[in-house]
């Protein structure tokens, strides 16, 4: 009994010392960076467009990526768990953007030949980080897509590291749909820099929602788009509100399609495996509609299904990226469930097309995908990004529950 | 040995009007409840558009019954080395994102409790870690009001000047632009709190661009403290004296009326007074208003008005095109009165500005006066008039003064 209870104390004892030394030595130690090989570098552009939850000029990132270490420049990453809690990182990666910015600007602007800055994304990091007095450690991607590229592209630029996290964990239209926000952690301050070299800070948005209405104003306001350093974190901060591992993830995701497809395997198939993923449809895009408005792209897709598919329709609806979609005019997958449209051959995102668009004819999988995290399914997930959000009167299905109903394909 | 006594001497004298002129400080005066009153009509006289005064005046009334004083300093007794900032009213107007609005009232979202105004100062003065000596204003009409509010809040005097000697739809249209004094930084306070600051933008115009931008994303206005500028600023890119005008005109129409004298003759006069020969004063047009449409669009007030001709003008049509303020006029289809020149909507009854309708707009069915004035000599330099010309709102007509104009247009009398 003594023994017993001699052995918990020390124990405890230990534990205790251990939380002690632990801190310490993570605040003194530098944590390991590992420096992605250029496979990695490719496989990750390439996952990280099938992520993005829209179409994707990939092939272009790809060689934005090369180029990048072709200049010497390595991608360097941090992993989760050895991020020192007291590191102050910043999301520094990728703009506020879109459709139907005020022309009277772009045309004034043209007649005084104002020249453009380079590197937009690097001056904002480096303006907030002056504003605030404080040294970042490392870079977060805000999103999937090009704002992983560019996250890399600012962190090799300023000689950081990149998280080996995702506040989203996909692409997504607006600031507020993070999980950062879900948990409580405001975006704001914010340094946003626009292409004429406009320096601009939101010191304090009320909420998420704020921050994204007034980066979008400025993004209409400065010819459609503009560079932003935001939601600066804690490693504390980020081991309890992003989503672990996404940069792993999508050099998975691409290491996956690219041997898939090498080896004459169904790239989709493969994908479908390692990601947990429901195959929802194939077919040929029939209709694709878009209006640039507020700073967004918006889209109403209609697909015609093939193979195991004909005779059956699918729609999605695409505000930047794929929100919801429809089979045979019934909600099939809603945010923030995940909708990926993949080129069946390649398995990578569709190419070609404005952003969150699909080229008539194309040949197109869409692949569906559970919420990526528990708190995005939470009454306050749902109302950051689900259907009625979207203005949408009907409530959340997860996925899950919607594949138990609908219609089986001989594919399913 | 001798020198040295000099010399200490000098420093003695030198080190004593040092600490004399300290103590005194710069010439400030307190400004009678009638001045305040006269400044706030004459403010909105020389608005350019629709106005408030009665509203304005309540407001100037509620701080000179709380205790407040309200202080003015003259432009050329403003130390060189003195902060001086535009906090006077917002960035506002048409157009405004529904989907905001929709959004804030069903998250009911609080309004944000205090001056606006007042909180952009205090976050410019911040993040610039300056402190604000004095307020200029940086328009007419409800800049005025705004701008003592500020001056009185902040416990500092107003600058008897102007940025631009009128109200005028944007930012860029001011003096302190034409001069080369930026406008950032500055900072902006929406309705419900947030805070925006403009560090730095490439010009004037790009302010302009940002701020409605915010403006439009934040229920279609916002609150900004900008230019803030040096005592060595405010003398060479400000229209001076811009306040002791609008006590002037205020005062001028509010004794025609005590007189039973036509208060529209008393001013024209009184501008004609101090303007001298180069800058004069005309009444260009009296009619009722047949038309005044209204869109409001990217944090603007637009109007298209027309007033059919009453007394000696009977038979004539007059057109004025409205960007939030009065900026081209048209005599039967001709170019009557071109930006950066004035036009005054004013009340025959009272000489004060038109009343009652929403920004910039003209209220069907009303007698108007329309009184025409050059512009500030301030504005009629090279870069002021390619700031401020008729081309720069899309109009395809090269300015011409109003007093070239006046002398080929058809003859109507007084």
């Amino acid at each position: 009994m003594a023994a017993q209870r001699k052995r918990r104390l020390m124990i405890l004892a230990a534990t205790a010392a251990a939380l002690v030394i632990g801190p310490t030595i993570g605040a003194q130690q530098r944590p390991r960076v590992r420096t992605l090989t250029e496979q990695e570098v490719v496989d990750l552009t390439v996952g990280t467009a099938i992520q993005g939850t829209r179409n994707s000029n990939t092939e272009q990132m790809v060689r934005q990526a090369k180029a990048l270490l072709a200049s010497g420049k390595s991608y360097n990453v941090v992993s989760v768990d050895d991020l020192p809690d007291d590191w102050t990182v910043v999301q520094a990666a990728g703009g506020i953007g879109g459709g139907g910015a005020w022309e009277y600007v772009t045309d004034r602007i043209k007649g005084q030949n104002l020249p453009t800055v380079p590197n937009g994304t690097v001056a904002a990091l480096e303006a907030l980080s002056k504003h605030l007095g404080k040294k970042f450690d490392a870079v977060i991607r805000n999103e999937a897509a090009g704002a992983t590229l560019n996250a890399f592209q600012v962190a090799a630029a300023v000689g950081l590291p990149v998280v080996d996290a995702c506040p989203a964990g996909r692409a997504k239209p607006e600031v507020q749909q993070s999980l950062t926000f879900v948990n409580g952690i405001l975006i704001t301050p914010a340094a946003l820099v626009t292409r004429w070299g406009d320096t601009i800070f939101i010191d304090k948005a009320i909420d998420d929602y704020r921050y994204e209405d007034l980066a979008r104003a400025v993004a209409v306001a400065s010819g459609g788009s503009v560079s932003n350093a935001r939601g600066v974190l804690s490693g504390r901060d980020i081991k309890r509100s992003t989503i672990h591992g996404a940069l792993s993830e999508a050099v998975l995701f691409g290491k996956t399609v690219r041997e898939a497809a090498a080896q004459g395997h169904d790239p989709i198939q493969a994908l479908l495996a390692v990601s947990h993923g429901y195959k929802l449809f194939q077919g040929t895009v029939t209709k694709a509609e878009q209006k640039g408005e507020r700073g967004f792209n918006w889209w109403d897709v209609e697909l015609a299904g093939t193979n195991a598919y004909a005779g059956h329709t699918y729609r999605v609806w695409v505000k930047n990226e794929n929100i919801l979609s429809w089979l045979d005019g019934q909600p099939d997958v809603m945010a923030p469930d995940l909708l990926y449209d993949l080129d069946p051959k390649t398995g990578q995102s569709i190419a070609g097309s404005a952003m969150g668009g699909y080229p008539i004819g194309q040949d197109v999988v869409m692949v569906g995908r559970a919420a990526l995290a528990p708190a995005l399914r939470s009454p306050k997930g749902i109302e950051v990004i689900g259907p009625r959000h979207f203005g949408f009167d009907f409530d959340y299905r997860p996925i899950e529950d919607t594949f138990k109903t609908r219609h089986k394909f001989a594919t399913d | 040995m001798k020198t040295k006594g000099i010399l200490v001497a000098g420093v003695a004298v030198f080190v004593a009007a040092l600490s004399l002129r300290a103590q005194q400080g710069p010439k400030v005066r307190t400004l009678t409840e009638q001045e305040v009153d006269d400044i706030l009509v004459g403010a909105s006289i020389q608005g350019t558009r629709n106005g408030n005064s009665a509203g304005m005046i309540k407001t100037a009334h509620d701080l000179i019954a709380a205790g407040k004083k309200i202080t003015m300093i003259d432009p050329n007794d403003v130390p060189d080395d003195w902060m001086v900032v535009a906090a006077a009213g917002g960035v506002g107007g048409g157009g405004a994102w529904d989907y905001v609005t929709d959004r804030v009232k069903q998250q009911n979202l609080p309004r944000v409790q205090g001056n606006t105004t007042v909180m952009a100062a205090n976050a410019l003065s911040k993040h610039m870690g300056k402190t604000f000596n004095a307020v200029i204003r940086n328009e007419a009409d409800g800049a005025m009001i705004a701008a003592i509010q500020s001056a009185v809040a902040l416990g500092v005097p107003l600058v008897d000047a102007c940025l631009a000697g009128r109200a005028k739809p944007e930012l860029n249209l001011q003096i302190s632009f034409a001069n080369g004094i930026s406008g950032t930084p500055a900072a902006l306070v929406t309705r419900w709190g947030d805070v925006i600051i403009l560090d730095k933008t490439v010009d004037d115009y790009r302010l302009e661009d940002l701020s409605r931008a915010v403006a439009v994303a934040s229920g279609g206005g916002a609150s900004i403290a900008r230019n803030p500028m040096t005592g060595r600023d405010v003398k060479r890119g400000t229209i001076k004296g811009a306040v002791s005008e609008a006590l002037l005109f205020g005062r001028t129409v509010r004794e025609a009326n005590a007189q039973k004298r036509d208060p529209i003759e008393a001013l024209i006069a009184a501008s004609n007074q101090i303007g001298g020969p180069s800058r004069p004063t005309y009444r260009m047009f009296q009619g009722t208003v047949t038309k005044a449409e209204q869109k409001g669009e990217r944090g603007f007030d637009w109007v298209d008005a027309e007033l059919a001709g009453v007394n000696q003008f009977k038979g004539h049509t007059y057109r004025i095109y409205v960007k939030n303020e009065n900026i081209i006029a048209w005599l039967d289809g001709k170019p009557d009165i071109l930006p950066p020149d004035l036009i005054y909507d004013l009340d025959p009854k009272t000489g004060d500005a038109v009343t009652g309708v929403t920004m910039g707009n003209y209220p069907i069915g009303k007698e108007v006066v329309i009184v025409g004035r050059a512009a500030s000599p301030m504005w009629r330099t090279p870069k002021g008039l390619e700031i401020f010309s008729p081309r720069h709102f899309g109009f395809d007509v090269d300015y011409r003064p109003i007093e070239e104009i006046h002398k080929t247009r058809p003859q109507f009398g007084h």
